[in-house]
């Protein structure tokens, strides 16, 4: 059963691209087979984050123009071979790709993959219309802001409006300590206020930056918490029942006396 | 109707008057013979118009070999008053491009804008950001750098002033003997005619250098 699932959130920064490349990592990590199909035309990252940026020949908008088939667009990862990225096009806009393409070429993917992941662009416009015009799953990024949750509150309303089934969160960049001090909104005030299921609660991470810098998703480092929390969305997505860390106590003592010995 | 009037336009000498002198367009069609002949009637029926000015003659409109430029003066020389300096022929394979572009030719600026306008062709002056894209018959040569995700696409040689960041194509037709040189390659691709090479991401050329293909792979070598 392969399933096409669209990341989105509705504000920019949040952390849509970065939650792509690791969960479509975790998802080839299990084994799955997984394209990641970057649907931010003029403003492509997805290869960037996976460092894939220099092998691109061909892009979506090759495919949907008939210049090529989808498989030669097809970039494989460097280590991962189950994980394949179908880049967006920079030199091109929204326009370029009509929702009924999108959703021909989603169908095309599925007959092949496991998982179709789309990186949706910001916005609710064109790009996030089309973005989701496949999709049989939504995944909402936000951050413990307000600004963000207000947005993504926004986008769950129009996924609502579409044949996607009932969407689910991700709350990324959320700083315990702070949350602990009541300086930033806590999952349940999150929850109460988009009421949707939650999925997978990304902790703030340095890796996260410095992956993104090298190319390699945080997914891949055992060390890294954020890491770690991607793989278990990764596991969930995939129908595992995994429970939710208690990433609270891990930041907390323990992690310290640890960071403490190691000399970190 | 149409080969009426086209008739009329052929057998008509016209004469024009501007900064450079007499302008003298002659119809391209008929024998020599039948020119001279309405010529002469031409010239004795104008002769009021060219007054005694000192000036200069330009042929257009058709190709003329020595004697028949010599004979045509003489006629100006016999029934005018004119005092001619200089002659001038027009290229035969003008000709048909100067009726069209008469009054563009009249003003020298002309000249100085297809210059201008050529060059504009060749020459890129600034960068090229993330999304732009320069695609082209014929050469390029970038005076800034190529940056990430920014296109360059031409049939012939590249030459960037600057750093090469994005995707460069050189001889996209299938050139294989085009070339790409730059102050530096960084971070790229690079791609000549069919062959498709990525530049690693942590390496970068040692100053400027020229990527060209040998046994079917493209090489960057330093330019000493």
């Amino acid at each position: 059963m392969s399933e096409v699932i669209v990341i989105t959130s509705g504000k920019g920064g949040v952390g849509k691209t970065t939650t792509s490349a690791n969960i479509g990592t975790g998802l080839a990590m299990l084994d799955k087979k997984v394209v990641l199909l970057d649907a931010d035309i003029g403003l492509r990252n997805l290869d960037v984050i996976l460092g894939l940026e220099n092998r691109i020949v061909y892009d979506v908008v090759d495919v949907i123009e008939g210049k090529c088939t989808y498989k030669k667009a097809l970039i494989k990862d460097k280590k991962n071979p189950n994980l394949f990225l179908l880049p967006a096009a920079q030199t091109r806009d929204k326009d370029s790709v009509t929702p009924e393409q999108m959703k021909e070429l989603c169908n095309e993917l599925r007959e092949e993959f496991d998982f179709v992941l789309i990186d949706c662009p910001a916005g609710i416009e064109n790009g996030f219309k089309i973005a989701i015009a496949g999709a049989d799953r939504a995944l909402v990024v936000t951050t413990p802001e307000v600004s963000a949750v207000r947005d993504a509150d926004r986008i769950i309303g129009l996924l609502g409006a579409s044949d996607i089934r009932s969407p689910q969160l991700i709350i990324n960049r959320i700083r315990f300590d702070m949350v602990k001090r009541e300086e930033m909104m806590a999952i349940e005030d999150v929850e109460e206020i988009l009421a949707i299921d939650v999925i997978g609660v990304i902790p703030d991470d340095e890796a996260i930056i410095i992956s993104a810098n090298k190319g390699e998703p945080a997914v891949l480092d055992k060390e890294s918490s954020a890491g770690l929390s991607f793989l278990d969305v990764s596991r969930r997505i995939a129908g595992e029942e995994v429970p939710f860390r208690d990433l609270n106590l891990k930041e907390g003592f323990l992690s310290n006396l640890k960071k403490l010995f190691k000399g970190k | 109707m149409t080969q009426y009037a086209e008739n009329i336009e052929n057998e008509n000498i016209v004469f024009k008057a501007n900064k450079d002198g007499i302008v003298i367009i002659l119809p391209e069609k008929i024998s020599f013979n039948e020119l001279k002949t309405s010529f002469n009637k031409k010239v004795l029926s104008s002769r009021n118009f060219f007054g005694t000015a000192k000036t200069r003659l330009v042929f257009k409109g058709r190709e003329l070999s020595e004697i028949e430029e010599k004979e045509l003066l003489g006629l100006m020389y016999r029934y005018t008053d004119l005092d001619i300096v200089l002659t001038k022929k027009e290229e035969p394979k003008l000709s048909l491009l100067v009726s069209t572009l008469e009054e563009e030719l009249e003003n020298q600026d002309f000249y100085k804008n297809a210059i201008a306008e050529a060059e504009e062709k060749v020459f890129h002056y600034g960068s090229l950001r993330s999304g732009q894209a320069i695609e082209k018959e014929g050469s390029l040569v970038l005076i800034g750098d190529v940056k990430p995700g920014s296109e360059v696409k031409v049939s012939g040689n590249v030459v960037v002033l600057g750093t090469i960041n994005g995707l460069v194509h050189a001889g996209y037709n299938g050139n294989r003997s085009c070339s790409i040189s730059a102050l530096k390659f960084s971070n790229s691709q690079i791609r000549i005619a069919d062959t498709i090479t990525h530049v690693p991401k942590r390496w970068v050329s040692k100053g400027p250098s020229h990527a060209y293909i040998e046994d079917d792979k493209i090489f960057v070598k330093p330019l000493t």
